[in-house]
């Protein structure tokens, strides 16, 4: 992994209008081979038109598209030939087997019939549905035909993968297994895999990079690290504090409210006090308390979790269809 | 100079072969899974029972008013032809029976063809695959078409089996001829 990585996707102001609503607006994505990328948002955020454009599914009103170098809308073949695409809601045929299913993709990606055998089988085992195979679909359980889905997308042996809500409405532990096979992809087989999805926490967990989506618009991008900082610049940075004995929380609160930087203490709970203050002066905090006799028990600087950002930008996404 | 022009021929009837029938992405896989679903769906069943009914009543009412429609006409031949386009008095003829429901099982097997792969959610999957969109349709149009095409000929071949046995006059060989001219029609 070196710092010039190719870029099997790139857009560059990517523009989707529907009369007046705009569901994308100047979307700019540089996403590169065997990356796990995130596209985080609230429904109705353009994250699904943003995948339709990208299979050249639905035609931009203005800006590029390049996957794998390739403009989708006018070569949408060949794009979609080396890139597998799991549709929110995925459907398969109630009638035909798991096994039958996947096979008819195979041939409509235009596998010889040995070639195909062997692969749906392989498929087959790593997604977990060996057993049940030469069921009908009709019979599959929810979390079952998001693993046939994955299972669906990787027959034509893909470069890309693009997953759209791929866990929604699975049990956590159904999710937790898609998620995990969907990282061994990224890491073992150096997929690049596109992630839509509103669960943050789920992103946090297996994307290198996310973009944050609110009104068709990027608001916040970057590895999930740096995010944080990125999006919460100027707000005041929390300090949790526990010490020991309830009856000294009061005092150090009283004490650590002098401090420089320190804008404000709150007392959270029955020990625990949460330090608003303008920089990082957890030394400070340390050398105060453990000077006026206070034992120490808990310091932690709060780290801008996904979810304070989610939260923030998120709240006023609501309110918009 | 020669070579190259080979070679360019070569390509673009390559590319030619790419747009029709037995290459154009899709379209065989498509056609072979509707025709599946035709043959084992229970809508066709009941559809090919329906016509088989109406054409063996067409044909066995018309095999019992056979000798009466001859006299009436005056015309001694086609007799065995008569049998498919004879009306019995009570029912109308094979012909016309065919050539009402034909159509109308088309309509009953095509009616959803798209807006059923839509509904159940795989149309999105479908329209990922490196097909084209044209496959699609053309492709259960196609499938559509043989599955009639095979119900009609093998109806006809039945009743005209069923009308030998019950008139006893063979057809002739222009009678056969035109009836094999009128099945594809």
């Amino acid at each position: 992994m070196t710092g010039n990585r190719e870029h099997v996707i790139r857009t560059e102001n990517l523009t989707k209008r529907y009369g007046q609503l705009v569901a994308v607006k100047d979307l700019n994505l540089e996403i590169a081979r065997g990356e796990v990328f995130g596209l985080l948002g609230p429904n109705g955020a353009g994250k699904t038109t943003t995948i339709l454009m990208l299979l050249g599914l639905t035609e931009p009103t203005a800006g590029s598209v390049r996957v794998l170098g390739r403009d989708p809308a006018r070569e949408a073949l060949a794009v979609k030939a080396r890139v597998g695409y799991l549709p929110e809601d995925v459907g398969f045929y109630e009638h035909l087997t798991g096994r039958q299913n996947l096979m008819y993709t195979a041939d409509l990606n235009g596998l010889d019939p040995a070639e195909a055998t062997r692969r749906v089988e392989r498929l087959l085992g790593q997604v977990g549905l060996s057993e049940v195979a030469d069921k009908r679909v009709e019979q599959y359980s929810h979390g079952m035909r998001q693993r046939l889905g994955l299972a669906d997308v990787l027959v034509k042996d893909p470069e890309i993968i693009i997953l759209d809500e791929p866990t929604q409405g699975i049990d956590p532990e159904g999710a937790e297994e898609l998620l995990a096979l969907i990282r061994d992809l990224s890491r073992n087989r150096g997929m690049t895999v596109l992630i839509s999805s509103h669960l943050l926490d789920q992103m946090q967990r297996i994307c290198d990079r996310v973009a944050i989506f609110v009104r068709g618009e990027v608001v916040a991008e970057g590895p999930i690290e740096t995010l944080g900082r990125q999006v919460m610049r100027g707000e005041p940075l929390i300090v949790e504090v526990e010490v020991a004995g309830p009856d000294d929380v009061d005092e150090a609160a009283r004490s650590l409210a002098g401090l420089p930087e320190v804008q404000a203490v709150d007392r959270s709970g029955e020990n625990l006090l949460l330090v608003r203050c303008s920089a990082d002066v957890r030394e400070h905090i340390a050398s105060h308390l453990i000077q006026r006799g206070f034992s120490l028990r808990h310091l932690r600087l709060r780290g801008y979790e996904l979810s304070d950002i989610y939260m923030r930008y998120f709240r006023g996404g609501e309110g918009h269809v | 100079m020669s070579e190259r022009r080979r070679d360019g021929a070569a390509l673009w009837l390559g590319r030619l072969r790419g747009y029709l029938w037995p290459g154009a992405p899709g379209l065989r896989a498509v056609y072979r899974k509707e025709m599946a679903d035709h043959i084992n769906s229970s809508r066709f069943m009941i559809l090919a029972a329906i016509v088989a009914i109406a054409g063996l009543a067409a044909i066995y009412v018309a095999a019992l008013n056979i000798r009466a429609e001859v006299r009436r006409t005056a015309e001694t031949g086609f007799i065995f032809l008569r049998l498919f386009t004879a009306s019995g008095g009570s029912l109308p003829p094979f012909t016309s029976f065919v050539g009402f429901l034909g159509p109308l099982v088309g309509l009953a097997l095509g009616f959803d063809a798209i807006n059923g792969e839509r509904a159940r959610g795989t149309l999105s999957r479908l329209v990922a695959q490196p097909i084209y969109r044209d496959s699609v349709i053309n492709g259960k149009f196609l499938a559509g078409i043989a599955i009639i095409a095979m119900m009609i000929f093998s109806l006809g071949l039945i009743v005209a089996g069923m009308g030998l046995s019950l008139i006893g006059i063979p057809p002739t060989a222009e009678e056969a001829l035109r009836i094999l001219c009128y099945r594809p029609y």
